[in-house]
């Protein structure tokens, strides 16, 4: 991968491969593989890329379908798997440091709501959360327009109530 | 009030500048020895299960009252176990801490190097082993006199040579279709992993 491709088509979409990588992994090692190897995909799959979307669209769908497949690789190997443990764990070394302080703590009670959601679920959810339009949602997970506002209706409920329990307990 | 989880992401994520982006180095290097690992395992694990098998055909050509020829076909089992071990060894001698492209590229060459050696050991060794084998089971059988009686000289040599060359044939596919089953993702896993690092190194 040259310097160059990372610079142009990597970099600046490091925000959503961030992200998607932070939802689905559990520890710092897992981030940063998780990362590499989304980037690896990113540069093998260039050629594939044939500009009927946004290349971040097209980052959006390597980036999930990469996480996805490392997490359910990773979920068969680890079956005793502790999601508390590993989450912990994982707040501790705090590897992503939004600086914007008021908002850092509300952040990390989110991801730990949506780290507990489904896989799809998820997906969902964090292209929700990054502005994407239920057509853009469709196309990237795949899923049916009509059903992704119910979804996602359900999802945010079911976050609200469990931050707001947390917040109460 | 509350704030809505869409306030908290678009205020949490604000400026991406904050974000700290993994170093990516290294990019195969774990792939690479989790590779040669799970070569190693299923290597050895392949190998060990020559013993067993060994076994039960010592077993069963014995209750068959074929001891001798029971005997030579564990005796040949058991060499290739050791044969295979002593292959094996390269594996262990493959350092990880050098350059993955370097290791993966001996790894290549030695797995290449082994289809071809196996190939021709079937091809010319098994008709050899084979037609040993046959005299054993024949004299074992007591069926020399009987084969003699009912066969010419010229058709026993051409029933023995279909019969040597159809084994060479069948333990060639056989070996090459085991091969591809067991180690045909590694294998192309490691073609694929050489290839990229030869990409990322242009």
């Amino acid at each position: 991968m040259s310097k160059d491709f990372y610079k142009t088509y990597i970099f600046p979409f490091r925000g959503i491969i961030i992200k998607i990588c932070r939802a689905y992994s559990n520890s710092q090692e897992d981030y940063e593989d998780y990362f590499q190897e989304v980037c690896l995909q990113i540069w093998k799959s260039r050629e594939n890329f044939k500009n009927k979307s946004e290349w971040s669209t097209w980052v959006y769908r390597i980036s999930l379908n990469v996480c996805l497949s490392l997490f359910r690789k990773q979920k068969k190997h680890n079956d005793t798997y502790s999601f508390e443990q590993n989450y912990n764990q994982l707040s501790n070394q705090s590897y992503l440091k939004e600086k914007t302080k008021d908002y850092s703590d509300d952040i990390s009670r989110l991801y730990e709501e949506i780290k507990k959601l489904s896989e799809i679920d998820r997906a969902i959810i964090l292209l929700y959360l990054e502005k994407k339009t239920y057509n853009q949602i469709s196309q990237i997970i795949g899923i049916n327009t009509n059903s992704i506002g119910v979804k996602i209706t359900r999802i945010k409920k079911q976050i609200k109530k469990q931050i707001k329990k947390q917040k109460n307990g | 009030m509350d704030k809505s989880i869409e306030e908290i992401w678009s205020k949490g994520f604000q400026d991406e500048k904050h974000l700290i982006v993994p170093e990516i180095n290294e990019l195969y290097t774990k792939k690479s020895i989790l590779t040669v690992d799970k070569l190693k395992s299923v290597s050895k694990k392949d190998n060990w299960s020559i013993i067993p098998l060994s076994i039960i055909i010592l077993i069963f050509f014995i209750i068959k009252s074929k001891i001798l020829f029971g005997l030579y076909i564990s005796a040949l089992m058991l060499s290739l176990f050791f044969l295979n071990r002593k292959k094996l060894k390269f594996l262990n001698t493959i350092n990880t801490s050098q350059s993955c492209y370097e290791y993966l590229g001996k790894l290549q060459e030695m797995i290449k190097n082994n289809v071809r050696f196996t190939t021709r050991l079937l091809a010319i060794g098994l008709p050899f082993f084979g037609f040993v084998g046959l005299c054993i089971f024949i004299f074992e059988s007591n069926m020399e006199n009987f084969i003699s009686e009912t066969y010419s000289l010229k058709e026993l040599l051409i029933k023995s040579v279909i019969i040597l060359i159809s084994l060479s044939v069948i333990g060639v596919i056989s070996f090459r279709l085991s091969n591809y089953l067991i180690y045909g993702r590694l294998i192309s896993k490691i073609d694929e992993m050489i290839d990229e690092l030869g990409q990322l190194k242009k």
